[in-house]
């Protein structure tokens, strides 16, 4: 193919403006691919903060209210479930394994969370990940505690260091302190780029353990309070939880279950479907991310006018080139074609660059993404999403080159033979 | 014997013009026949080798090259026709710029199925290739850029070009005039000596008649064109 050697052979000739439009091509399909891959990891952060879990149980309250203190520690439940309760329904048949789930203190900012062994056998998130450890082993005393990533980076925490929990969340409210109640790091979890991150936690009973010598929410006296090694785990009783996650055994009975225990009779409850939640709740958020979206499109737009630009300017100088073309026997149909592969050739080493420098930058930058911002990128997982952001950037490249190929064919035309300058 | 080039009655007039620029009754060429046409600057030279190409077309009157009346074909067939059949050197700047010597002279073949049948196999090609670049004394040049070469050499990579895959008939727009005079005969003489072997026809076109004596025929543009004979 005769047409394409030429294509290549001139773009070659006119190596610094090639260069430069290829490197703005590959600069912007960069940036398309980046905010788009961006955008996904946030949505999927985001909506796959938990899998596999059918049901969120918790009191009767609003549903986004439940799927933020639960799903991500925001705000607070108004009522708790009985421990009795959520008994009987873990023995429920359709019921496969259920996660107690207490929020209580903060500590420096961080939510405490109280759960059981259970959460790290079956919590999941982004599909089939769980949690796990980057240092120490689980949850088996009472005074133990595992960290999210975050609350362990954030505060150069070590394990076995001591950990005081404060009552309250926020880091002004937590004046007053369970510094009493001497809680030791026992694991400290991998990053994960969800709430998991972000949350301190504890057993069940240890949750349980701070408030122990507290009547009617007042600070206990020195008196009355209890020295931590007179505590132990099988004295304390787990009367209430926040919440609850739950799997059922197969899904078709999701629905049913969801109905029953929204009618559930002893107490009000209010079960709902996660993945359903937080997509809505997804959608009400993510107006930016189209914003985000047009304006990198306009980059790409900007890239092919530069390469417009260079291929328009170019023309007058090469109407002797186009002449000898003719006079070989080349057409203007010929002429069109040599213009549009150039432009075709330099948006396709662009976009193929712009790959190469997205691909080559997530590669570096994964780990960081994850450890500094909590951002999870998979850089190896391609999308068709951003094939067809790369094929539509090619057909627009090869659309904006007809523009100076019919604009050389009429003056080609116009030229014949004997180029008058 | 059949003219290789056959005029009769055209009249061609560039759009926007206020009168005709050529208006030719009859205008024949033999094949093998080396012409030499002169006249004015702005006499219209350069159109009449440019309706020959088939890139102008007279709005009357018949064109025929080897017996193929131009105006019967299409564009894109004319085209194909001047690949196949005709070689065109300019007076200069004939070279395309970003393609070296070799890659310069080849071009036409891959241009026209027609010059790379005649020349057979690929053996036959590298021997015509040879042949031509060492007569035309630039087989050292051959792997050069064409912006390296004097303007005497580009002139001759020119020949070269328009005679590899022998076309029939070489038309020529003074190719000579940016050759000093010493260079002007030389460049001739290896012209014709090339074309000779395959009976090539040229038409060559110049300002410059002390080269008119080295050709079989001379012809004053004026003389066979009405227009501007009052
Ligand atoms: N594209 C064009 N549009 C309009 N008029 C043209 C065009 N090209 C040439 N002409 C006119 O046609 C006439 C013939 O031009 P042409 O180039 O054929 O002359 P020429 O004999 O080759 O001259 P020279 O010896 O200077 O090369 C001139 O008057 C010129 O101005
Ligand atoms: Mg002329």
């Amino acid at each position: 193919m005769i047409f394409l050697k030429l294509a290549l052979k001139s773009i070659q000739n006119r190596r610094v403006s090639t260069l430069l439009t290829l490197f703005s091509i590959a600069l912007s399909v960069c940036l398309l691919l980046t905010v788009e891959k961006i955008k996904r990891s946030a949505e999927e952060g985001f909506t796959q903060t938990i899998s596999q879990t059918d049901l969120i149980v918790g009191a009767r309250s609003g549903p986004m209210n439940l799927l933020l203190y639960t799903v991500f520690n925001i705000g607070s439940a108004t009522n708790n479930i009985s421990w009795k309760t959520y008994e009987e329904i873990k023995k429920h048949p359709a019921v496969e394994w259920t996660i107690p789930y207490s929020l209580g203190d903060g500590h420096r900012g961080y939510r405490v969370v109280g759960t059981t062994q259970d959460f790290f056998d079956h919590y999941h998130f982004r599909g089939d990940k769980q949690p796990e450890f980057q240092e120490g082993k689980g949850l088996a005393d009472l005074w133990d505690v595992v960290l999210g990533a975050e609350v362990a980076r954030v505060y150069k925490y070590k394990l076995n260091d001591p950990i005081v929990v404060s009552h309250g969340v926020t880091k002004t409210e937590g004046i007053l302190h369970h510094d009493d109640k001497p809680f030791r790091i026992k694991g400290i979890l991998k990053p994960t780029g969800t709430a998991l991150d972000r949350a301190v936690y504890v057993s069940l009973e240890g949750l349980e353990a701070l408030h122990m010598d507290w009547k009617d929410g007042a600070v206990p006296t020195p008196e009355q309070q209890i020295k931590p090694e007179q505590i132990k785990k099988e004295d304390l009783k787990v009367q209430s939880i926040t919440a609850f996650f739950l799997r059922t055994k197969s899904r078709i009975e999701t629905l049913r279950l969801q109905r029953e225990l929204n009618n559930y009779k002893e107490e009000p409850l209010l079960a709902i479907i996660p993945g359903v939640a937080l997509s809505e709740l997804w959608k009400g958020l993510s107006y930016a991310e189209q914003a985000f979206r047009i304006i990198s499109w306009v980059v790409v737009v900007i890239g092919l006018v530069a390469m417009l630009i260079a291929l328009l300017t170019s023309l007058n100088e090469r109407r002797r080139e186009m002449a000898i073309l003719r006079s070989l026997g080349a057409g203007t149909n010929h002429i069109v074609m040599l213009l549009v592969l150039e432009s075709t050739l330099i948006t396709f080493f662009g976009a193929l660059a712009g790959f190469g420098f997205y691909l080559s930058g997530l590669l570096v930058l994964e780990n960081w993404l994850i450890k500094e911002f909590g951002i999870y990128v998979n850089a190896l997982d391609v999308r068709g999403m951003d094939l067809i952001y790369i094929g539509a950037t090619l057909v627009a490249g090869v659309l904006v080159g007809f523009i100076p190929a019919l604009q050389a064919r009429l003056s080609s035309l116009k030229d014949g033979l004997s180029v008058r300058v | 014997m059949n003219p290789i080039i056959d005029i009769s009655n055209i009249e061609f007039q560039y759009s926007g013009a206020e009168k005709p620029t050529l208006n030719i009754q009859q205008f024949q060429i033999q094949k093998g026949e080396k012409i030499f046409l002169f006249g004015p600057s702005g006499g219209g030279k350069s159109t009449l080798l440019e309706i020959l190409a088939g890139i102008l077309v007279p709005q009357k009157g018949q064109v025929s090259i080897l017996g193929q009346n131009l105006n019967q074909l299409s564009s894109v067939e004319r085209d194909q026709f001047r690949a196949g059949h005709l070689g065109y050197i300019f007076q200069s700047f004939n070279l395309i710029p970003y393609l070296n010597v070799r890659e310069n002279i080849e071009l036409p073949l891959h241009l026209s199925p027609l010059r790379r049948s005649r020349l057979g196999d690929n053996l036959t090609q590298k021997k015509e290739f040879h042949h031509i670049v060492t007569a035309l004394g630039i087989d050292h040049l051959i792997e050069k850029k064409v912006t390296e070469l004097s303007v005497g050499q580009a002139q001759r990579v020119a020949v070269a070009r328009a005679l590899y895959g022998k076309p029939e008939l070489i038309l020529a727009d003074e190719p000579t005039s940016s050759l000093d005079h010493d260079h002007r005969e030389k460049f001739i003489h290896l012209l014709f000596r090339i074309c000779e072997e395959s009976k090539t026809t040229v038409l060559f076109v110049s300002h410059d008649r002390s080269l008119e004596k080295m050709f079989d025929r001379s012809v004053k543009l004026s003389e066979i064109n009405q227009v501007g004979q009052s």
